[in-house]
């Protein structure tokens, strides 16, 4: 029943077989080792499997295997460069936006496709768009800020480091 | 106050960098080679009898390799204070979720086709969910009609009430008299107040593995906090000696807020591995963790109070009605630990409480963030604002005029030390500039505002052990068992271990909480952490640096007192310039000697320092309550320590709607000493998003004992859009040093909960004049209210 | 979750033949943000899913003059949210595709799906209630166009027979001086389902201040999401007043039909009603007036 599924992962391509109930959660955790993307629901109502699909955000337990073959996909592995952390990474360090980190690579990763949409969000903005994204340990005061934090260094570095859109 | 290099300064947590990178390893995380998936069928009926279970099919298929029911697991009943719970259920079930049948798989596609093969028959029988119901002399039904005959746990000895079938556990104070209290009171006022069962929510399901061992023992990886409490009740429930048993708790644990304290699923997990040579791996689905992995102790609570018209309170009367669920679990605990929080605030010279907990055809409760004082504060501080509308006080002064004083004896006998309620009282009111008439808005929203106190007492007895290693390239490699649930472990306890060597931080290096490795602590529960363990650090170092300096002094030619260490280095106090660097009394060079291939120390081998504290305190007397008036002034104490924090919220409501919207906040924690002010800051938002939640909408709705929003569809917690915005949340430090702990620290996660939800039910009155005493606060409650307020 | 085949149909020709081929054992899959849930949670156990997600020219927003708008039927909530074409006459359609679930949710949920699921708190089917839509089905029997109120039959169910797909969206031309609103009203905020949803649609007569036109839909307090006819027709060719809209706002709710579950009383529902009915009759006529 498995079949070859083909990801464009992180930048890389990526081949895998898997069953077709299998979710994109799933073969990344399981299948590609990407423990990154993290489980919490289940039902698509917490935002910790959040990824980039087509440079979409989408909860990535919700979405089956194959309806992610041949596309693009950034999970939280992939938004580091060599020449280091990407904006929201370093504005979530700097910030204290960190607690437990289980829900910090779905926020990360929606917190990026909310700037890279909306690259002057405003702090209601951000709140909106962030609204899927559930955290038990931070009351979202710190995240909101290192989101808010991150805008403007990526404003900044738009056409110099490759951090503005896309990737 | 001392000047410090690293405490007392914001430095930037240790685990941050490997959670933005999702390189951060959670027990969920792991896998073992030949690993084996468990699945659990639960019982969906509250309290049934089993007729029959049949896993023939099951068995049969493909790939299962162990399958367990209540006939194949240990005879013996177990529990943390009463032995009431058969690791899966035998004969009765007592709540819906209930382990009837267990089993292990290849995969776990085979586990979740195998436990839908098992064909379980029942027969329902009575049950009963309400505490009032069942706290009855002759209920409708009792949970453990052999409850007497039970083993009870020596710790905090539970008291049954034998007229009372479903109580587990009655805790009394009796201090004063309060009728007479009452007598002499100028008003005297009653209430009922009662709490929902309400879920931690932990962003991690609880995971297990675990794995039996060659010797007979047994490997088990857990997602929880307290791996030496957890290898002490797996010692006692399988009899497996502790030499044999290693628990680990991977470096990261998402989240616990009290959820992942003490048992749920492990001991079903050990017996599924100790029935295969293979590692077995189990994880609690969302749905799992709402149906059996813990909730808050739902709880009514009845309150008297009896005051004079000054507000000086002079009697107070509580019972206390805790539905601890089908097995007592924590439960005991909660009953006993609310107390703290009726004695810990207010000077009350008659104090009579009875706290029971009381079993129900429900699923079991845990510890929450809080544990026992948000059910007493959330009853106290409305009542609180109650009485001062009576006797026309301002509501902050009422309280100002109770609070215990430095010195003092509290209620239980005990001689009050670092008390901060009314610093954080002062602070809270001094910046919102309370007593100034706020604005009154017209129209569909109203607004109001409501304050709030509460006090956190952290549990004794307790005892911590840590190591601190000195490694050859002048680095500091800390043993400790405190597990980094997002508290911020980590990161506190390792600037504590930089400040005393002078080192910066990333020179200080974490062993994670192995058994194995890393010595006793009972858990990072009950706000400890840094309080105890921080002490024990300190001791630690303190005793490694004493060997160090006994090493050094001879080569600089003084006397070990002379001598200090920073930065790698040991120098003589008064004359810094002349050291020598801690690497260079290594011996890592000597090619001809078998020691060529380390680095050791000459004559000691390695400098291990080794740091414990064991908590002064006195039981308390079960028949008051009160502790020793001799032991009191000798300074023994019945809790470690106890924290405090206030709360003023500014809220408006709809009075079409009963929306409430939660517009300004401001909260003051007295935390002894903020070791990292920023972490501090993280605790005080984490609580309010969650305590705004809790006082408003969650709710784990329940029909039958049954849950009915088992998801996080419709168990809401509060989101990024329920919070106000960042410029109206103020963060107050009011810290009163403590003088057991060397920076005077105490704990503080807990303590911001519990008052929260009282400050926002006091800001609705304040707003509309509605009085909420059941939370949640929904729409629904205060429109009703409304509606039969214009009656 | 699973086993099951999975097939991934080119055009809606070849989508119809294999539903027409495997009938009550197929599901079909176009987001999947419901699908998958209640494949997870084991309430369905499909041995066939069909995925629509590859079948090209199914997601579009063409608005078009005198003869209105046509949404394919694959368009995503989030392509509605900020779809331009619904920034003035449909407005009530992007709000309320805005307020639908989380952004993760939206990206990937499509209209044919939110409809086709058939939930009473769809939030997309009051305001296209409002609108008088209608949708687009096809089938081994050819294509048919079913107006929506007709299309909804109970919870979860629908007029789809069992070969059919949903196609197109449907939404005939807005008069001038018309306006929309969708208000949700949640067990807090707008997140997580609707505990009342209420749209409106008004087209004005602006000369004499007089309710030309008024379409009302609910969702989350009926069976199904359901227009309130009762108090369309009393402000149908009346004159604006606040009492009128007060009056229609309280018949509104007497129309609504709501239960008590874990969201919130039948009480409370029909309360909800009653106020959201008012503020978005009013908020609609503030629209209608501006444009």
């Amino acid at each position: 029943m498995k079949q070859r599924l083909e990801l464009k992962l992180n930048g890389e391509m990526r081949e895998v077989f898997v069953e077709p109930w299998r979710t994109l959660a799933e073969v990344l955790r399981d299948e590609l080792g990407l423990l990154g993307t993290k489980v919490s629901c289940g039902t698509g109502d917490c935002g910790a499997c959040n990824v980039l699909l087509e440079g979409k955000v989408v909860s990535s337990c919700l979405v089956l295997a194959p309806q992610a073959q041949g596309r693009e996909i950034l999970t939280i592995e992939g938004l580091a460069t060599p020449e280091g952390l990407h904006p929201l990474q370093e504005a979530f360090i700097e910030h204290f936006a960190v607690q437990c980190g289980y829900c910090i690579p779905g926020m990360i990763i929606t917190a990026k496709a909310c700037l890279d949409e909306n690259p002057d969000a405003t702090e209601d903005e951000v709140r909106l768009a962030m609204s899927g994204n559930l955290c038990r340990c931070t009351g979202y005061v710190k995240v909101t800020e290192a989101i808010m934090a991150a805008k403007e260094k990526m404003k900044k570095s738009v056409s110099g480091t490759g951090y503005g859109k896309g990737r | 106050m001392a000047e410090y290099k690293v405490l007392g300064k914001s430095v930037t947590r240790l685990d941050a960098l490997e959670k933005v990178t999702g390189k951060a390893r959670f027990c969920s995380d792991m896998s073992l080679p030949g690993m084996l998936y468990a699945k659990i069928l639960r019982s969906p009926y509250a309290h049934a009898r089993i007729l029959s279970i049949n896993t023939s099919k099951a068995e049969r298929l493909p790939g299962v390799r162990v399958v367990l029911t209540g006939k194949d697991v240990l005879e013996k009943r177990y529990g943390l204070f009463v032995f009431d719970q058969y690791i899966l259920a035998k004969d009765v079930v007592r709540y819906a979720g209930e382990g009837v049948a267990a089993l292990a798989a290849d995969s776990l596609d085979i586990a979740e086709k195998a436990i839908e093969l098992i064909e379980v028959k029942y027969e329902e029988l009575p049950a009963i969910f309400d505490p009032e119901e069942a706290f009855k002399q002759n209920p409708a039904a009792v949970v453990h009609p052999d409850l007497l005959s039970y083993q009870l746990g020596l710790f905090l000895t539970p008291q049954p009430v034998a007229e009372r079938p479903n109580v587990a556990h009655h805790y009394k104070i009796r201090h004063g008299d309060v009728e007479q209290g009452f007598k002499e009171a100028d008003l005297v006022l009653e209430g009922r107040f009662s709490l929902a069962r309400i879920h931690h929510i932990e962003a991690e399901p609880h995971t297990w593995i675990a794995q039996r061992q060659p010797d007979g023992g047994i490997t088990v990886w857990v997602g929880q906090q307290g791996i030496h409490l957890l290898k002490q009740y797996y010692t006692g429930i399988f009899g497996i000696p502790p030499s044999k048993i290693k628990v680990v708790a991977p470096s990261n644990v998402g989240g616990s807020f009290g959820g992942k304290v003490g048992l749920t699923a492990d001991p079903i997990v050990i017996s599924l591995a100790l029935k295969t040579d293979r590692p077995v791996k189990y994880s609690f689905t969302r749905e799992e963790m709402f149906k059996c992995g813990g909730t808050r102790i739902p709880a009514v609570i009845y309150i008297k109070d009896g005051v004079r018209r000054d507000g000086t309170l002079v009697a107070r009367e509580m019972r206390l009605l805790f539905n601890i669920g089908a097995y007592s679990s924590l439960g005991i605990l909660g009953v006993r630990n609310s107390n703290f929080g009726t004695m810990g605030s207010y000077r009350t010279p008659n104090l009579k409480v009875d706290s029971y907990g009381i079993y129900t055809n429900t699923s079991s409760a845990l510890a929450f963030r809080g544990f026992g004082s948000n059910e007493v504060t959330w009853a106290i501080e409305s009542h609180m604002d109650m009485l001062a509308e009576k006797l026309g006080i301002d509501p902050a002064q009422i309280r100002m005029k109770n609070f215990l004083k430095e010195g003092e004896p509290n209620p239980q006998g005990e001689i009050v030390h670092s008390i901060g309620a009314e610093e954080c009282l002062k602070e809270v009111t001094k910046t919102v500039e309370w007593g100034k008439t706020p604005v009154k808005a017209e129209g569909l929203w109203r607004k109001g505002r409501g304050l709030a106190v509460a006090n956190k007492y952290s549990m004794a007895p307790t005892a911590a052990v840590a190591l601190v290693r000195i490694l050859e390239d002048g680095s500091i490699e800390l043993r400790h068992s405190a597990d980094e649930v997002g508290q911020g472990a980590k990161t506190v306890l390792s600037q504590i271990a930089a400040e005393e060597f002078g080192l910066s931080i990333d020179r200080v290096r974490i062993v994670a909480a192995d058994t194995d490795a890393t010595p006793y602590f009972p858990a990072s529960s009950s706000s400890r952490t840094t309080f105890q363990l921080g002490k024990t650090i300190y001791l630690a170092c303190q005793d490694a640096k004493k060997q160090l300096f006994e090493l050094a002094a001879p080569r600089l030619g003084v006397l070990p007192e002379d001598l200090e260490t920073a930065d790698g280095e040991v120098y003589i106090k008064s004359s810094p310039a002349r050291s020598i660097r801690v690497k260079e009394l290594f011996i890592v060079e000597r090619p001809t000697s078998p020691q060529a291939f380390g680095a050791f120390l000459e004559e000691r081998g390695e400098i291990v320092g080794r740091g414990v504290w064991n908590q002064p305190f006195v039981y308390e007397n079960l028949k008051t309550g009160e502790i020793d008036p001799e032991a009191a002034r000798k300074g023994l104490r019945a809790a470690s320590f106890y924290s405090y924090a206030a709360q003023v919220t500014e809220l408006a409501v709809n009075v079409e709607t009963g929306e409430v919207k939660i517009e300004k906040v401001a909260t003051a924690g007295d935390m002894g000493f903020p070791v990292n002010p920023k972490m501090c800051q993280q605790q005080m938002e984490g609580a309010l998003g969650m305590g705004i939640g809790i006082a408003l909408w969650e709710e784990m709705i329940m029909d039958e004992g049954r849950v009915l929003n088992p998801n996080l569809r419709d168990y809401l917690v509060t989101t990024f859009q329920d919070m106000p915005a960042n410029q109206n949340v103020t963060l107050l430090m009011a810290p009163v040093p403590h003088k057991d702990n060397p920076y005077g620290a105490k704990g503080i996660a807990e303590v911001l909960v519990p008052p929260i939800a009282p400050s926002i039910a006091n800001a609705i009155y304040d707003a509309v004049g509605v009085r909420i005493t059941d939370l949640p606060i929904t729409r629904e409650k205060i429109l009703k209210a409304l509606k039969e307020k214009k009656r | 979750m699973g086993p099951f085949e999975y097939f991934e149909p080119a055009t809606v020709e070849e989508a119809v033949s294999l539903l027409k081929k495997y009938g009550e054992g197929a599901k079909i899959l176009a987001g999947g943000t419901d699908l998958v849930v209640m494949m997870r949670e084991r309430e369905i156990k499909p041995r066939y899913v069909i995925n629509l997600g590859r079948i090209a020219g199914l997601n579009y927003v063409h608005l078009d003059g005198d003869k209105g708008l046509r949404i394919g039927a694959l368009t995503t909530i989030a392509g509605l949210e900020r779809a331009p074409e619904l920034k003035s006459s449909y407005r009530i359609i992007s709000q309320a595709a805005a307020r639908l679930a989380t952004i993760a949710i939206r990206n990937m949920a499509t209209i044919g799906g939110n409809l086709c699921n058939a939930a009473p708190s769809a939030d997309m089917a009051p305001p296209l209630l409002a609108l008088k839509g209608a949708v687009k089905l096809t089938g081994t029997a050819g294509e048919r166009i079913v107006p929506l109120e007709e299309f909804f039959i109970g919870p979860g169910v629908t007029t789809l027979k069992p070969d059919e797909l949903m196609i197109e969206i449907q939404v005939p031309a807005v008069p001038a001086h018309t306006g929309g609103m969708y208000l949700k009203h949640g067990v807090k905020g707008a997140a997580g389902l609707a505990v009342v949803g209420v749209a409106a649609v008004v087209t004005l007569d602006i000369r004499d201040s007089v309710f030309e036109e008024v379409d009302i839909a609910l969702g989350a307090v009926a069976p199904t999401p359901i227009r309130a006819k009762r108090a369309e027709a009393l402000l149908k060719g009346q004159k604006i007043s606040d009492g009128l809209i007060e009056e229609a706002a309280r018949v509104t709710s007497d129309e609504s039909s709501p239960i008590d579950d874990v969201r919130g009383s039948a009480e409370y529902r029909r309360e909800m009603v009653r106020v959201r009915t008012w503020e978005a009759i009013r908020g609609a006529l503030k629209l209608a007036k501006s444009v």
